[in-house]
Order: C-alpha cells, then sequence, then structure tokens
C-alpha cells in the first residue's frame, strides 16, 4: 500500500496530505514540553507551602529529617513529574498514629486546588477545566 | 443606565499579534450592535488605537490627563467615534514615563467608566510589566489574543497564568491570523491544537485577511466591512460577547478533492483525529 502512494498522481489523490511536511506536529510537541516546563519554574510560592503540608503529613505517621527533604517538580514528556526524597528516622507503631492519619483521604476537608501556571487557583475557578494536576 | 458594565481586557504576551485590531474591531461591532462602548488605550508612550479608527486628529486630553486630574471629568478626554455615536475612546499618552499611572488608579478608572457603559475594552501593551499590570488592574474579564505560531501561544500561557492569579474570568482565546489552507496541510497549529494546548473557551477565530491592513491604513475597521473573512470573523465574535451561547466559529467547507480524498483516505490508516 505505501509505495503506491508514493507515485505522485496517486499520493495526491489519495495520500492527501500524508508525505507532506507536517510541522505542526513539531510545533505541538515542542510546545507542549515548553510550556510544561515554564509552568514548573513559574510556581513561587508553590513549592514552599507544599513543602510545608508534606512534613505535615508525613510527621503524622514518622519521624523524619525535615532538613532532608527535596521536592522535584520537572517536565517529564508531555506531562510533568514531582517527586520527594526525605530521610526517615522511625516510623510511627501502628498503636501511636495519630487519629487523623486514619481518616479516609476523601472523607477530609479539601483544600484550594493550586494551579499549575504557578499562582494560587482560587477555589471559585474550579469548574474551569485545569492543566494536567499530576502534583495535586 | 442603571446595570454596570463589563471591563474587558485584550492582552497577549507577545506583541504585535493583533491586540489594538481587535479592539477597534470589536469595539465598532458592538456599538453596531447598539452597546455603548468605550476604548482604552492603555499602551503609555505607544498610541494606536485612534490611528485605527481614524480619530489621531481629534485627541485634545489622554488617559494620563484623566489619571492626573488634569480634566473636570474623563468624559471630557473621551473622543467621539466617526461612525457611531456610541463608541467613544480614552487615548493613551503619547509622551509620558510609562510609570505615570498605577494599578489602583486604574482600578477606579474602569469602575467609572463601567458605570457609564455597557462594554469598557482596554487596548493592553505588550509584556508582562507594569502596563499589562495596570491594564488588567481594573479588569472583569479578558480577551488573550494570540497567533496559530509557537511563541505566541507560549506567551499567551505565560499571560493566562497571570490573569487567573488576578482571579480574572473568564478568559476567552482569540485565535488572530490564522490561515485554514496552511493548517489543513499540517504546516501550522490548528484551531484545536492551540485551544487544547491554553486550555480555554474559544472565543472566535480571525483569519489572516489583506484587507485587515488597507482597513487600518484608512481608519476604518474591518469589522465594517462586508467583503473582509476578518470582519465576519469579528461580527460572530460581537455576537458572542452579547451572548456566550452564539456559535463560535464556523469552519470552512472543505473543498471537493479534499472529501473525496478523505473517503479512500479512512482506512489507509490513522487520520489526524
Ligand atoms: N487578521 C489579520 N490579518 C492580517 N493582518 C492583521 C490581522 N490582525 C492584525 N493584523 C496586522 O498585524 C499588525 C499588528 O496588529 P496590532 O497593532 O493590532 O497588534 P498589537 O498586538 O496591538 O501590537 P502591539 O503589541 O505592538 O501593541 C498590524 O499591521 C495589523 O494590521
Ligand atoms: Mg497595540
Amino acid at each position: 500500500m505505501e509505495f503506491l502512494l508514493r507515485l505522485p498522481l496517486l499520493g495526491w489523490l489519495f495520500g492527501g496530505n500524508k508525505e507532506k511536511d507536517v510541522s505542526r506536529e513539531a510545533a505541538r510537541n515542542r510546545l507542549k514540553s515548553a510550556l510544561v516546563g515554564d509552568r514548573c519554574s513559574v510556581a513561587p510560592g508553590m513549592s514552599e507551602s507544599i513543602r510545608k503540608e508534606v512534613l505535615d503529613v508525613l510527621s503524622r505517621y514518622m519521624d523524619v529529617d525535615s532538613q532532608s527533604l527535596q521536592l522535584r517538580l520537572q517536565p517529564d514528556g508531555e506531562s510533568m513529574r514531582w517527586s520527594a526524597d526525605i530521610q526517615v528516622v522511625r516510623v510511627h507503631r501502628q498503636a501511636h498514629l495519630p487519629e487523623q492519619a486514619l481518616v479516609d483521604p476523601s472523607q477530609r476537608k479539601k483544600r484550594p486546588k493550586r494551579n499549575l501556571r504557578g499562582i494560587r487557583w482560587r477555589r471559585s475557578q474550579e469548574d474551569q477545566p485545569s492543566v494536567e494536576e499530576k502534583s495535586a | 443606565m442603571s446595570t454596570m458594565g463589563k471591563v474587558i481586557v485584550v492582552t497577549s504576551g507577545k506583541g504585535g499579534v493583533g491586540k489594538t485590531t481587535c479592539t477597534a474591531n470589536l469595539g465598532s461591532g458592538l456599538a453596531q450592535q447598539g452597546k455603548t462602548v468605550v476604548l482604552v488605550d492603555t499602551d503609555i508612550g505607544l498610541r494606536n488605537l485612534d490611528l485605527v479608527l481614524g480619530l489621531e486628529n481629534r485627541i485634545v486630553f489622554d488617559l494620563v490627563d484623566v489619571i492626573d486630574g488634569k480634566c473636570r471629568s474623563f468624559r471630557q478626554a473621551l473622543i467621539r467615534d466617526k461612525r457611531f455615536e456610541n463608541l467613544q475612546i480614552l487615548a493613551s499618552a503619547q509622551s509620558r514615563d510609562k510609570d505615570a499611572v498605577k494599578p489602583e488608579q486604574m482600578k477606579s478608572l474602569c469602575q467609572e467608566l463601567k458605570g457609564a457603559f455597557d462594554y469598557v475594552l482596554l487596548d493592553c501593551p505588550a509584556g508582562i510589566e507594569m502596563g499589562f499590570k495596570n491594564a488588567i488592574a481594573g479588569a472583569d474579564e479578558a480577551i488573550v489574543v494570540t497567533n496559530p505560531e509557537v511563541s505566541a501561544v507560549r506567551d499567551a500561557d505565560r499571560i493566562v497564568g497571570l490573569l487567573e492569579a488576578a482571579d480574572i474570568k473568564p478568559i476567552h482565546l482569540l485565535l488572530n491570523r490564522f490561515k485554514p489552507n496552511v493548517a489543513q496541510k499540517g504546516q501550522m497549529l490548528s484551531v484545536e491544537d492551540v485551544q487544547e494546548i491554553l486550555n480555554l473557551q474559544l472565543i472566535g477565530m480571525v483569519p489572516e485577511d489583506e484587507r485587515v491592513v488597507h482597513s487600518s491604513n484608512k481608519g476604518e475597521p474591518a469589522v465594517l466591512d462586508s467583503k473582509s473573512k476578518a470582519g465576519l470573523a469579528y461580527r460572530q465574535i460581537v455576537h458572542r460577547l452579547i451572548d456566550p451561547g452564539a456559535p463560535a466559529w464556523a469552519p470552512e467547507q472543505p473543498g471537493l478533492m479534499s472529501k473525496i480524498r478523505r473517503m479512500f483516505t479512512v482506512n489507509l490508516g490513522s487520520q489526524p483525529n
């Protein structure tokens, strides 16, 4: 089939734009990954508050060395990857779990969403479609 | 007029994508529909809007005069359009320091203006500096103008982040200078691509049209030119501004040859979308 489409007339008639320069794809892909990078680097207050909340959650389950916490938000292909790394001193025993930690996460009060273009995402804007919220 | 009007900022990030042209055309289109409209050129030092509308010889007072209280009220500085008496413009200052205006001052001016007009359209300067901050300070809604081109879309994304942070909504996407035949060949971002990447509601697509340049040359907006394709697109956008339920854009009817091609290519492999 492929070789038939290479014949100029048939290619023109049936192949349409298939054989032509499709710079659209390049534009799409390059833009998408550039924007992922932009949106990661533009978030100023975000990493500080994620840091606080992560330490808050972790400390309900284990003793951690808060100084060693490393958070990273990076482009990963078309989407973003968020990763955290921390030194654990000691994990709490089940009996000592604070009550909060046992609550089903879906039952907890929702926190305001964050906007990955950088800045705070107000509650009232939740009805707008949001960008991939991998890190939320 | 008792109800409050709407303040809409026309912005883009990247320069030269068509903000001033859009402001002039949408303003004229809204006035043609009987709305009371004021257009404010907030691009201090780079006055342009007056020229596009052919009003450059009538300016006495400008935006900075109003803010500084050099005239009795904003009304004294407004210039009435040649064609529509319900369309007025407030010109920007030509020879002033760019930081002559503060966001708080713009905010209260917008508040006053929307008490007197149905629509207040703000023509925003390019960039994300002080001029941009001033322009968005009093805005309720935004129209983000972009071209189907990587750098313009990227800058638009940056602007959208700042608009969202300022709680301005809705943010409408206006894709300007689109070339349907180039996009159809896969050599340009499509309308859907730009919309998907920016994740915004599309208010309209304005095709590349040399009549736009002729219109600007003559100081007569293309929206009033019945032969202009861009003019038609502007009229559709005007309808959508007035009634958000109106259709966004009518896709061009595909030509006979591309219909035939499509019939044959469906089974031959992957069709984009
Ligand atoms: N749809 C169109 N088709 C053809 N030319 C267009 C179109 N829209 C705008 N232009 C042309 O593009 C040029 C730039 O437009 P305009 O001045 O409106 O951009 P701008 O975003 O206001 O620029 P700046 O950032 O400098 O203020 C003008 O020459 C204008 O005539
Ligand atoms: Mg301009």
